[in-house]
């Protein structure tokens, strides 16, 4: 073994182990009831929520997937600019009723949500169940990112295999090592690192190769005049593709299972418009992450399939020294791990609290504590699972995700809007949502073009409709 | 309310629209430009609508 895969893995290592003992150093002082775990006590303000809700945006997808959509579609890639800016401008408006209940309600997770606005316990424990589920493509995404930049920081020396169970190591480790808040600590290390390599990938490589990232894109329309364009009507990834895409993604954006336990963890109405408005500004990053993409496009080309999602890495490898590699992989690492561990802590405590809690079976916070890392390890073992029999890019598999988690916003929207709406019409609607996805998921059905997840979506409305108006619901819930 | 509506619309239905190349905006493709500036501009409808809804 050569000194360079030693150098790049030893940055990982450090960076990785540094960040836990920052996480743990901002936890240690404050108790861990599930208050704090799950909410970090309502008392998040702007700034800190600003970090914690940007930490779920910036994950392996943005960081290997968008670069590697720019690198193997071009355009299609567009839709991750535009669907952040069209969640934000749902999310202010959204977010704060979502809150208002939470607050007045102490509810803690969005199965605690469904189960007080339709009065039924039932329908808790079944959000609950299906979002656990729900969270399995999503972890998938950020393992198979994570074996991606452990393979490529050891130039080569590990396989596959070995590379996914080290990333799923490093998932438990890092869950199992600090809660919400210290999740929201580790962000800032994270986001700090990311900007870097992000920068350095979208404007210095571009700039060394070729002058500036404009001439990086002249380059590209030359070789391929139609690979920043969309293609037209109902293509493959055309614009009927783009504009259904985007609106199912941007949906789907705040019904995360952590992500109302995020916008719990706001301290008051205001900072969550606060940060509906400043988010955005996020989102700009992409452009740099296009950037590395097309550039990649440029200097290594020729990949296939899968293999996109590693294009600006293979530059970094080739070109710049281990130890540039090193700070890019640990970035790209942290960027998987953090949203990785908030999702998977959001779901596991959800189901422990919703589900087993509810059953019965853990009811002191001790055992609920612990029930929710077993939860966290089958979790991923699912996801390890999932990973092992269908490799898709990363895009391909969060677009799996948000087919599955934009089919609760049907409930979360007639639980303000339509008080017609049954506990049971709402679960009607999840069901044939969710089935539709697995169908589409499987058997892939040309819809003209249409994201299949919005089509999902359409029956799950239609099913919750006419379910509501067949058996509509006698009772409003108190309040 | 509406005035949110403007960049979700110009964001969504209304990229179909822009999709091209020409003219070229600081080196980027017109789509690629029209869809960043619209991330710049939603803050700033954002807090357009914020003000309107205080001051009723």
């Amino acid at each position: 073994m050569t000194s360079s895969p030693v150098v790049a893995l030893t940055i990982v290592g450090g960076v990785l182990i540094g960040t836990i003992a920052f996480a743990l150093f901002g936890v240690r002082r404050i108790a861990m009831d599930p208050q704090q775990f799950i909410v970090g006590g309502r008392s998040f303000g702007t700034l800190f929520l600003w970090v914690l809700l940007a930490g779920e945006i910036y994950t392996s997808f943005t960081f290997l997937g968008a670069s590697g959509w720019a690198y193997g579609f071009g355009a299609p890639a567009y839709y991750i600019l535009a669907y952040g800016c069209c969640a934000y401008v749902i999310g202010y408006f959204l977010l704060p009723p979502i809150w208002r209940v939470g607050k007045d309600r102490s509810l803690l997770t969005a199965a605690d949500f469904f189960a007080d606005r339709f009065g039924s316990r039932a329908l808790g424990v079944f959000v609950g169940i299906t979002q656990f589920a729900v969270l399995v493509p999503y972890v998938a995404l950020q393992l198979s990112g994570l074996q991606l930049l452990l393979r490529i920081a050891g130039y080569g020396h590990f396989d596959a295999t070995v590379a996914v169970g080290a990333a799923f190591l490093l998932i438990a480790l890092f869950v199992f090592s600090a809660g919400l808040r210290g999740t929201a600590w580790a962000s800032v290390v994270k986001d700090i690192l990311v900007l870097g390599a992000v920068v350095f990938a979208g404007i210095v490589i571009p700039v060394q190769f070729f002058g500036s990232p404009a001439h990086a894109i002249d380059r590209v329309l030359r070789l391929d005049p139609g690979h920043l364009t969309l293609a037209a009507g109902t293509g493959t990834h055309g614009t009927v593709w783009y504009v259904s895409t985007v609106l199912l993604t941007a949906v789907g954006f705040f019904m995360a299972p952590h992500g109302f336990s995020a916008i719990y963890s706001a301290r008051s109405e205001a900072t969550l418009r606060r940060n509906a408005m400043l988010l955005p500004f996020y989102q700009i990053v992409m452009l740099l992450v296009f950037f590395a993409g097309l550039t990649a496009l440029l200097i290594v080309p020729g990949l296939k399939g899968t293999a996109v999602d590693q294009s600006f890495l293979l530059v970094v490898q080739r070109y710049y020294p281990a130890w540039v590699l090193g700070i890019v992989a640990a970035a790209g690492c942290l960027a998987a791990l953090i949203p990785a561990s908030a999702q998977l802590l959001g779901a596991a405590s959800i189901f422990s609290k919703n589900v087993l809690g509810e059953l019965g079976i853990a009811t002191s916070d001790r055992a609920r504590t612990l029930a929710t890392r077993v939860l966290v390890v089958i979790v991923a073992l699912f996801a390890l699972g999932f990973w092992l029999d269908e490799q898709r890019t990363l895009v391909e598999l969060i677009l799996i995700y948000y087919n599955g988690v934009t089919q609760f916003l049907p409930g979360v929207v007639a639980a303000f809007m339509f008080p017609r709406a049954s506990a049971w019409s709402v679960a009607a609607g999840i069901v044939t949502g969710f089935a539709l996805v697995l169908l589409f998921t499987h058997g892939s059905t040309p819809l003209l073009g249409v994201n299949p997840g919005l089509v999902a979506l359409a029956g799950n409305v239609a099913v919750m409709l006419a379910a509501s108006f067949l058996f509509p619901r006698r009772l409003r819930p108190s309040n | 309310m509406l005035l949110a509506a403007v960049p979700f619309a110009a964001l969504t239905i209304a990229v179909p629209l822009v999709n091209r190349i020409e003219p070229r905006i600081l080196g980027l493709p017109f789509v690629l430009a029209w869809i960043v500036g619209w991330v710049f501009l939603t803050p700033a409808f954002l807090w357009g609508v914020g003000r309107i809804e205080r001051r009723w």
